[in-house]
């Protein structure tokens, strides 16, 4: 587990010394399954800080939207880093969405992220739990006790993260965590199908979305200024929802990733219709890393990989 | 059966006249209604047009009411929908549908003198109202135009404002933000303009439109010289996609602007302004 | 008719069944292991044990829906109005929350000038509701003057109970639909009245009561209060709050067009996007999510009642446990009352 004192600390010391004008970082929800993000200004209000096993959001996001409210970031940032956030914050440095000198990285080795969804509605229903992640068992401590497997209730995410430990920070609470990826069976399985197979489940998934974008505010990497997706003249997508708009959405989406996610799975973690959008994220990933041994957010130096060229690049699909 | 309020009636385009020219050029489109029915509408009303497959917009109706079957409304260059107008031709198919929204109490304020201060394209419902004034005109007192845009290129409705500078009947002032060689009226902008001439607030009703920030700092001087807020009054602009209250984007606090206004009076502003939701109400 | 009757399973299905030969049923149904509400074309596919994210607000007003279509031959242009619907909508497993939503929809749409797209499905539709025995922790119907069996707004309102359902016509309309399968029903017993008394007893003492009215009182001078920029902190700006909600409508208009036909579409629009009140001009009367988070919880709880004299909220508890980043109106309130 986290230290959380540390974390509050560190926090207390960068806003106190001036080092950063605000922390964002996560803070108790309304219910004992949910965290929160917080922006914190005030040294005074560290103690709202927590690290819990339901601190899904990726923190690089909060990011985005203070760029776009004011034109730009209004300071410095201390962020609450899990080894996702910490990528995907390096990502935005490579693609020059932010410099180096406006984030100072709390980095926080991360465990994984329970999905309170796999806890059961039994467990849901209990008033107030305490959440513990102890080497493969995570412990739920409310009016009742219930101990469950690490594999069966993280975050699908969080079980095949391959770097829980920032590769980038300014400060480390705690000692980094190796990762252990599961094998990516779903994703094995997909391949595997038949196109026209593939095809019906991609259809069945899409078909469910309801266009709130969810997936696409709560992602880090999606930050541009005047999205594809709401461009009227030429206007790419409708806004009519059905499954032919609502594919072109997913794909465009998938496409503007590739090469970019950072597999921090907060877009399936939002997406209130269980779209699978981490099985195209991943595909597209494995394909990069495959293909042109690439993988983002590792190094805030490195060309983005759709900025460079390398004439061994594979160039299959051309002949 | 009862139809739906958003099925369009078509017009044709009888006529395009080319206000300004540049980055974001004006046209005047004048339409009639294909079904040869007429047009019943209010200075300050609006029209949702159509561009068949681009899709709609909403434009003050800038022709006075006159019952010849023909309304006009000027556009600006901005989006899809304006662009399209722009490339439209004499005789093209439009939807229109409306006219929708509060006018400006015209009846109210019979026997006042009236004061009304345009900028740019917030021209359009002023020169309906003032085309209904000169038609009604035995029935107002003194009447004051000011008028400015950026540029004397940029000032709309030419023609007409040398016609009214004819009139003895009327005062016109226009105005250009920089100085140009040749122009021999006002050089400022409107506020800065208004407040130079210190208009009485005596028994007048003033009105104006023009772009948000223009319509703020008009209203503001206005008040400052004593103009009492009920007696000032503004046509707001929205982004709006039913014009008939249930779309729901164009709401002030409670207030839709589609249907409640777009003729508001400033004390009505000051009324919703707090807690408006919004960045202001302009 | 207006008691209980208790209907087996059988009777149960047999009643959807019948339904179906006359409305076009919309229910919850399990699609890919997820409960929405949908039209379904099978009975069979109802299922009413969990509460589906989706609220059944999209039956009246579809997501997307053709307004009208249009051909283009050069400057000839013919206009077809979107047709009409062909039969009743009966939705079925509604929540007596989700009925009092509709009626919150009712003033927007059937005020002047009428939204018959709207108006046309909601006259000839049938309602039958479905009791919340066991509310979830989000709702708070019993603080918007509604309850977890409230029958109010429906046609028809079933119970949950040991070895079946209860059925209680509440409208005459309902009254005939459940004609249809009377012969499959019988009267409730004490017992089961007994149970259905103990049930609604439960759902409503589950519930916590919140001090809307003082929260709308206080409202009127907050607008400038810290907690909407609080809140609107975390807000992605995302459309779930507003198209999980029961009581939202605002819509978009756009056309759909090739070169020599389209069609003008209404889709559901969300008031916490930017583009939505954002101007041609670029000028945007709403642009930070600050005013936008405020406009919402005004729209709902001050200018709803300025308007219609109702609350536009209907303590269903969807946004709060869907939103993403935890904007959990129940503690909005609760907050600002507090203070």
């Amino acid at each position: 587990m986290i230290d959380e004192g540390r974390m509050r600390e560190v926090a207390r010391d960068l806003l106190a010394s001036g080092e950063v004008d605000c922390v964002i970082g996560y803070a108790r929800g309304s219910v004992w399954y949910r965290a929160r993000p917080v922006a914190i200004s005030d040294p005074d209000k560290v103690d709202m800080l927590i690290f819990n096993p339901f601190c899904m959001q990726n923190l690089a996001t909060w990011l985005k939207f203070e760029m776009k409210e004011n034109g730009g970031l209004q300071g410095k940032y201390g962020v609450v880093a899990k080894g996702c956030t910490a990528r995907a914050l390096i990502q935005m440095m490579q693609e020059n969405g932010i410099s180096t000198d406006d984030v100072y990285t709390i980095g926080v080795p991360c465990p994984g992220m329970v999905d309170p969804r796999k806890l059961g509605d039994d467990v849901l229903a209990m008033e107030d739990a305490r959440v513990t992640l102890a080497g493969e068992r995570v412990v739920v401590e409310g009016e009742r006790r219930k101990v469950f497997s690490r594999d069966d209730v993280l975050h699908e995410t969080c079980l095949l993260c391959r770097y829980p430990t920032p590769p980038l920070y300014d400060v480390l609470i705690g000692e980094g965590i190796e990762g252990r990826p599961a094998e990516d069976k779903n994703l094995a399985h997909l391949e595997s199908l038949p196109a026209e197979e593939r095809a019906k489940y991609w259809e069945d998934a899409f078909s469910r979305c309801i266009r709130c974008y969810a997936c696409r505010n709560a992602c880090p990497l999606c930050y541009c200024d005047g999205c594809a997706l709401e461009c009227l003249d030429p206007q790419w997508v409708y806004r009519s929802v059905e499954v032919s708009e609502n594919t072109l959405y997913h794909l465009i989406r998938a496409y503007h990733l590739t090469g970019r996610c950072v597999e921090c799975g907060s877009c399936e973690f939002s997406c209130p219709a269980d779209v699978p959008l981490m099985e195209l994220n991943r595909k597209m990933a494995r394909d990069v890393e495959r293909m042109f041994n690439y993988v983002p957010g590792m190094d805030p130096k490195a060309k983005p990989l759709l900025g460079a060229y390398d004439p061994r690049d594979p160039e299959g699909f051309i002949l | 059966m009862k139809d739906s309020p958003y099925l369009p009636r078509l017009a044709r385009i009888e006529e395009i006249r080319v206000e300004t020219v540049g980055r974001r050029p004006i046209k005047t489109f004048r339409v009639s209604l294909k079904d040869g029915g007429t047009f019943t509408f209010a200075p300050g009303q609006c029209v949702m047009v159509s561009v068949m497959g681009v899709g709609e917009a909403i434009f003050a109706v800038s022709s006075p009411p006159k019952g010849d079957g023909y309304i006009e409304f000027s556009v600006m260059k901005l989006g899809r929908v304006t662009s399209a107008l722009h490339r439209a031709e004499v005789g093209e198919t439009l939807g229109i549908r409306g006219p929708y929204g509060r006018p400006f109490p015209v009846e109210e304020w019979r026997g006042r003198d009236l004061l009304i201060i345009g900028g740019g394209i917030g021209a359009a419902p002023l020169r309906s109202l003032i085309g209904y004034v000169l038609s009604h005109r035995e029935e107002y007192g003194s009447l004051t135009v000011l008028y400015g845009a950026r540029s004397s290129r940029d000032l709309c409705y030419r023609e007409e404002m040398r016609a009214w500078a004819e009139r003895n009947d009327v005062s016109l002032h226009l105005t250009i933000d920089r100085p140009e060689e040749g122009w021999d009226g006002l050089v400022g902008m409107v506020p800065d303009v208004l407040r130079e001439m210190k208009p009485s607030p005596e028994n007048t009703v003033a009105v104006t439109c023009g772009p948000p920030i223009m319509i703020k700092f008009v209203m503001e001087a206005l008040a400052d010289m004593g103009f009492p807020p009920e007696d000032i009054y503004t046509t707001l602009e929205r982004r709006m996609k039913c014009g008939i209250g249930k779309c729901g984007r164009c709401n002030i606090g409670p207030l839709y602007v589609c249907k409640d206004g777009p003729v508001f009076s400033y004390a009505e502003i000051l009324k919703v302004s707090r807690n408006a939701g919004g960045g202001g109400v302009l | 008719m207006a008691e209980w009757w208790f209907m087996e399973p059988d009777a149960f299905h047999a009643f959807i069944r019948e339904l179906g030969e006359r409305f076009m049923l919309y229910a919850p149904a399990r699609r890919d292991g997820i409960v929405t509400f949908t039209f379904v074309e099978n009975h069979e596919d109802v299922e009413l044990s969990k509460r589906p994210f989706t609220s059944p607000k999209a039956a009246f007003l579809p997501q997307t829906e053709v307004l009208l279509k249009f051909s283009l031959r050069g400057e000839r242009v013919h206009l077809s109005p979107a047709q009409r619907p062909e039969s009743p909508i009966a939705v079925v497993g509604i929540r007596p929350c989700e009925a009092g939503a509709l009626k919150l929809l009712d003033p927007v749409f059937s005020s002047p000038p009428e939204d018959v797209h709207y108006t046309l499905r909601r006259e000839n539709a049938l309602l039958v509701g479905f009791a919340c025995t066991s509310p979830e922790r989000w709702c708070f119907c019993t603080s918007l003057g509604s309850s977890p069996f409230d029958e109010d707004g429906l046609d028809v309102l079933l119970v949950e109970v040991s070895g079946g359902y209860c059925a209680l016509a509440v409208t005459e309309r309902g009254r005939r639909a459940l004609e249809v399968v009377r012969d499959m029903l019988r009267k409730a017993d004490e017992a089961l009245l007994g149970e259905i008394e103990e049930r609604r007893r439960q759902a409503e003492r589950a519930m916590k009561t919140l001090d809307v009215e003082r929260f709308i009182a206080r409202l009127e001078d907050m607008g400038d209060d810290p907690i909407w920029e609080e809140i609107a902190a975390r807000c992605i700006g995302c459309g779930i709050c507003t198209y999980l909600c029961p009581t939202c409508y605002c819509f978009d208009i756009q056309d759909e067009a090739g070169l020599t036909s389209g069609r003008r579409v209404r889709v559901w629009d969300s008031c916490m996007y930017p583009e939505y009140t954002l101007e041609a001009s670029g000028h945007n009367p709403r642009p930070k999510r600050v005013h936008r988070v405020k406009n919402r919880i005004y729209h709902k709880f001050r200018w709803y009642v300025d308007l219609f004299g109702l609350v536009g909220c209907v303590g269903c508890g969807r946004c709060a446990e869907h939103c993403p980043v935890n904007v959990d109106i129940k503690e909005i309130i609760s907050e600002v009352v507090r203070r």
